[in-house]
Order: structure tokens, then sequence, then C-alpha cells
């Protein structure tokens, strides 16, 4: 059994199709990787751009300079210290009832560059989320607040989830009662006080999951001929009528398939993660998730959410693998079995939703669309199942474990059968 | 040991491939002769269980091979027809593979392997690609293959096919070294593949066997059949284009002599000779065989 599931990987490995497309992508990763450092920019305390290692470099210090326990005692300080500042030279009256252009101009127009800069310093725009309603500027948050608001920090996290499932993702989806207290148990379990720091190389890789539908197609070009490559070479009509034609060459086949799709996932995630944890830091992996938004429901940590993300990519890749062996055992076809798996991992982000929720949680459950870590852990994305409530990322563990679960032996089935005609 | 065909059948749509065929093989060289489209590829597939009969069963030792499952297929050797290569596989990689497949363990597997090859003539490139043999290299590898579990029942489909004159007779020696207590099952419309090696030949014809027994028997069926006649070059072009002519050999003196395949003398003076099995074939098959012309 060994050996033919060796010569089974070898037959994956050797294909030349397969071979210039798997290494191509993984260049191609290794490219949108470098690019991502690369790119990443930032503006220095002076106001100047900086870029690559530099601007990491200097994310890091700003995040270093707020690290630490979210107590209440804090939140209530640093709110009450970011009013001052806002407001040593604008009366908060003024701003509260200003558009959001206006109120900018105003800001500009009553601050030097330091000042604004020091105003427009992302974490107060972080630690003021809570209160904060639509489209409004931090300092337009902090002119409502009173001085005893911000006493009620964690208060305003659970509202904020609160006031976003009245809301129903735009009024487009009605959360079940199950669906809520769902959500509402989930926010509960969050414990409190939260951390904040830097978390740089996590949230890049989770910013980047959407990377790994890449590697999925490059799994499902090489797995195409697994069984349709018998049928097209005409190689079928030998391996079926050997001793083991029919039993441990079908189970040789799907070892090696699996075998190598998580083995071309693992070096995919090493590209991805390799290189986003090398360069911006692995530093802030017990962090809480919130540090990426205190309006996430979910008690993990940033490596435990990074983890579960690559996990759900990991099983995406294995139901297309899957997916790709049953075509496969059905189909002479390569490009049909190779379009179809493209089709639904790619052209599924393409699809407009045009406003439909029953529409678009469906296109969640495709690769390109859920990969994405606001999707899976911050847009409150959950499935009523009667009584029940089941989130996105649970779904999609189920629905490709399901989707593995049933491909499989159906594809061992059709290859079995399989007659030379 | 035997393999017995009940009343198989194989039925594409309307089109009905092999019509009832029963038969009883027991040790010894069958060749299957048929013209193409005879259904002899449709029988040996279901002799080698890839394809499924729409009726009837094969048994082997009274057992049918579909219940027999990997059984049978232990003991079975096949060399299909447009036999599909890994091309990036080497020479022994691949018979290591197929050794692996029909259940040689690892040692045995490679010195099975080597051994074959070198019978094959194919030892000097067992390292090199698939990819870069001729075709008749290719099929010399392909009837390695076939006997790498020293199958009870092996069945070679067009085997000869793209093989030299001289490897043609090598094989044809091999294959009668090889079938020794063994069933040999060829099916050609190489005449002389059969002619020398078979035990029985099989003759088939729209899906059923018309014609079955020993060769000597089976040429005997068309005694007094066979005609040479001396003509001239425009008779010989007349005879070509209206009768079954096997060979015509034009003199240098303008006169034709030609082999003809017919149940009366084509021309007054044609003497009867002594029939071969291409004349069987011919004969059997002389409303498909395209006239000389």
């Amino acid at each position: 059994m060994l050996d033919l599931v060796k010569f089974e990987f070898k037959k994956l490995l050797v294909r030349r199709t397969s071979l210039i497309a798997c290494a191509g992508i993984l260049v191609m990763l290794c490219g949108i990787m470098t690019l991502n450092i690369v790119q990443t920019k930032t503006a220095s305390d002076a106001g100047e751009v900086l870029n690559g290692a530099a601007a990491i470099a200097h994310q890091k210090e700003k995040a270093a300079a707020h690290e630490g326990v979210l107590t209440v005692e804090r939140v209530r300080e640093e709110v009450a210290a970011y009013k001052a500042l806002a407001f040593s030279k604008v009366d908060p009256a003024d701003v509260a009832g200003l558009s959001d252009d206006a109120a900018y101009a105003l800001m500009k127009q009553a601050y030097d560059e330091d000042e604004f800069r020091a105003i427009y310093d992302s974490y107060y725009s972080y630690l003021l989320s809570p209160w904060k309603v639509g489209a409004l500027e931090s300092y337009q948050v902090a002119a409502q607040l009173d001085d005893g608001a911000a006493g009620g920090f964690y208060e305003a996290v659970a509202g904020k989830l609160q006031r976003t499932l009245d809301n129903g993702m735009g009024g487009t989806w009605t959360y079940s009662d199950a669906e809520r207290a769902y959500w509402m148990d989930k926010q509960d379990g969050v414990g409190e006080p939260l951390a904040y720091g830097y978390a740089g190389g996590w949230s890049d890789v989770l910013a980047c999951l959407g990377f790994f539908a890449f590697a999925m197609v490059a799994v499902c070009i090489a797995l195409t001929p697994v069984f349709s490559g018998e049928y097209q070479d005409r190689t079928d009509a030998v391996l079926l009528s050997s001793r083991y034609g029919r039993s441990k060459l079908v189970a040789a086949k799907i070892v090696a398939a699996l075998a190598f799709a998580t083995a071309y996932f693992a070096l995919a995630a090493l590209v991805i993660m390799g290189a986003a944890l090398a360069f911006f830091g692995a530093e802030g992996g017990d962090l809480p998730v919130q540090v990426l938004s205190l309006s996430i429901p979910y008690d993990l940590t940033m490596a435990e959410a990074t983890w579960t993300a690559v996990g759900i990519a990991y099983l995406m890749t294995l139901g297309f693998a899957g997916l790709t062996l049953l075509l496969s055992s059905k189909l002479r076809s390569q490009l049909a079995i190779f379009a179809t798996c493209a089709v639904l991992v790619f052209l599924t982000g393409m699809i407009p939703s045009g406003g439909n929720a029953v529409l678009l949680h469906a296109l969640y459950l495709f690769p390109i669309n859920g990969l994405n870590d606001q999707v899976l852990f911050n847009s409150l994305v959950s499935y009523p199942v009667g009584s029940f409530a089941i989130d996105l990322v649970g779904l999609l563990a189920c629905v490709y474990a399901l989707v593995l679960a049933a491909c499989v032996p159906l594809a061992a089935r059709a290859f079995r059968r399989h007659q030379v005609v | 040991m035997d393999l017995t065909i009940d009343r198989l059948t194989k039925q594409f749509g309307s089109k009905i491939a092999v019509d009832r065929v029963s038969t009883r093989l027991t040790p010894g060289v069958y060749g299957l002769l048929g013209a193409n489209g005879a259904g002899k590829t449709t029988l040996m597939r279901m002799v080698c269980d890839v394809l499924r009969p729409t009726s009837g069963e094969i048994r082997f030792d009274g057992r049918d091979v579909r219940l027999l499952g990997d059984e049978y297929r232990a003991r079975l050797g096949y060399l299909p027809q447009d036999f599909g290569y890994y091309p990036d596989f080497s020479a022994l990689d691949f018979m290591c593979y197929l050794a692996a497949l029909k259940g040689l363990d690892r040692r045995a597997a490679r010195r099975r392997s080597l051994e074959l090859l070198e019978t094959v003539g194919l030892a000097d490139v067992a390292r090199q690609k698939v990819r870069t043999f001729s075709g008749g290299m290719k099929q010399r590898l392909g009837i390695a293959q076939a006997v790498l579990n020293d199958p009870a029942v092996l069945v070679l489909d067009e085997p000869t096919a793209g093989l030299d004159p001289k490897e043609r007779v090598r094989f044809r020696n091999l294959i009668a070294s090889f079938a020794q207590d063994k069933i040999v099952v060829l099916s050609t419309h190489i005449v002389s593949d059969v002619e020398y090696i078979a035990d029985e030949i099989l003759v088939m014809r729209a899906g059923a066997f018309i014609m079955q027994g020993a060769p000597t028997d089976v040429v005997a069926s068309v005694a007094g059949k066979v005609w040479e006649c001396h003509v001239d070059v425009r008779q010989a072009d007349e005879l070509a284009a209206t009768s079954c002519v096997s060979n015509v050999h034009y003199a240098a003196d303008g006169h034709a002599v030609a082999r003809v395949v017919a149940d009366e003398a084509p021309v007054a003076g044609a003497r009867a000779l002594d029939p071969t099995l291409e004349d069987v074939y011919l004969y059997v098959f002389r409303d498909e065989v395209v006239p000389l012309s």
C-alpha cells in the first residue's frame, strides 16, 4: 500500500502542467507577500511617509505606546485625555452637530499638523469605537461622551453588539431569536478586561487569508488528472484489471491526493504565515482578537483566531480536493473539472449580492468570500437552523468536512465501477 | 484450470458488440482472429473484468470472475489495445508500479521487473523515461508488464502492433515459452502472429465465434478453395477487382500468378493449393476485404 501511495504521489509530482501551476502559484504567493511587506506604509510622527520595514517598526512603536490591559479606569483616563487634546482649541458642541466633512475642516483649521495627527491616532478611534454610530470621527464621538460615560466601556461594547443585531446588516437580515442569543452568549464569553498591544504579524495573516484561494486552485489543478488522467491516457484498463486496481489503488490515490493537498497547503501557509510573522513580528499572538476590533464577539487570542481561520482554509482546500477527485472520477475532460473548481473558488467572488442578505450568506460559504477576517469574526454572519444558530466559522467547517466526507467515497466508488469502453 | 465464457453478451445501445459467446478455455494458446469491429476487444475487456457484460458470465475454475474479484485479477495478465503509459516514469518505475498493483512485494517486484525488461530487450533503457521510447519499445514494455505476476490467464489484445518483423518473431517465441500450463488469449488480425503458436483458433465475426478449432482443422475448412491462377496482367487486374486475391506476382514476361480464395476455380486452368490460415481469414472475411485495384 505504501508503495502504491508513493507511486501515486510521484504521478502527481511529475505531471508537467501540475508542476508548473503549483510552482507558479507558490512563486506568485511569494511575490504577493513580498509586495505586502514592501508596500506597507505609515506616517511618522513628523508626518514623513515610511515604507516597508521602517513602517512596520513605526507601527510597533505606536502600538507599544498603548499596550496594556484596558481597565475601565484606564479607558476613562485615556478618553478624558483625548477629549482634553481634541477640544483644547475647539468646543465639543461645535463638532457634535457637524457633518464629517465640516467637522474635519474645522479641526484641520484649528490645530497644527502634529496636534492633528495626534487627534487622528488610530488608537483613539479604536478606543472610542464602542460609542461610535455611523461614520462619525473619533472627536465627534468623544464630543458626545460625558465624563462618566467612559466608565461604561464594556457595557458600551455589549451595547454596540445589540445595536448591530438590531440593525440586521443594514436592514437586509432579520436575526432570529436563536441567532441573537447565540451572539449575545458569545459576547458574554469574551474575557474582561481586554488587553491591547501589537499583533501586526497575526493581523497580517488574517488580512491575507483570501490568498489561500490560490492554493486551492493549485491543488485542484494538480488533482484533476488523478482519475480522469487514467481514462484519458488509457491506462485505466491495465490498472483496473490488476489485483489491487479496484481496492488498494483507489485508497492509494485518495491518500496521495489528500497528502498532496495537505503538503501544498502547508507550503502556501508557510509562505503566507512565514512572511507575515517574520516581517511584521510574531509577538501579540496571546493578545485577544479584539485588538482588531472591539466588536468581535469571540473569546479568542490572535493566534487562536489565526489558526482557526487557517484551519478553515485547510478544510476548504480538502473539501475542494474531494470535489476535484469526484469530478475526476466521473469526467474525462480535465478542462471541465478545472473550470468547475475555478468557478466555485474564484467566480463566486464576482456575483453581486444586490443587497440580498440570503444570497450573501450563501456566497460567504465560498472561499473567495468566506476567507476574510472581517466576515469570519466581525460581521456576525450566522445561520438559523431551526431553534439553533450556527456561525459562519462553524458552518464552513461543517460544510467542507461534509463535502470531503461525501465526495471521497463517491469518487472511489465511481472509479471502482468505471467501465473501459 | 479452465476459463468458461457462458453466453456472454455486450450491447451498446442498439448495437450488439458481443452476441451470446460461449466457449471453454483450458491451458494453451488461443488465437482470436477477426476483422476490426468484430468484437474481439470488447470480449477481451469483459474477460479482463474491465467491462461489465450485458448478460452471461465468465467463470474461472467454475466460479464467477465478478465474485472472485481481486482473486481472479491476481491471476490475470492483460495487455490492452492502445495501452497508455506514464511518459514521465522510467521503464523500471513503470514495471515496479504495476508489480505493486499486482501484489508483488518491493524486492520481488524489482527483481522480476529487471528480469522481464531483460527478456524483452529493454534492460539497457530500464532507467530511461518511457516518453523517450519508440512505439515498439513501448509495446515490449506492455508485454513485459502483462506477465509480471506470472498470470494463469494472459490476455493480449493486438500485442504485435508497432513491432517490426524481428520483434514479432521474438514476441512469438516469448509467448510460446511462457504459455505452458497457462491460458493465453491473443487477439490479432495479423494471421502470422498466431499461425505457428496457437493451439486453437477462434474466429470472430459480428460479435460471435463463427469458427473454432485447432489450426489444422480450421485451415482444412477452406481446402479446395484456394487457387493459383496463371493469367495475363489484364486478367490479374480483373481478378484483383472482383475476387479475394491474397497475392499477385507479376512475372517479367507479362504474365501474372495470382493466389485467389474462392469457392470455385476463378479461371480455367486454376490449380488448387494447400490453404493457410491467412487464406481462412480472407475466406471468412472476404466481404470485408477491400479488393486490390
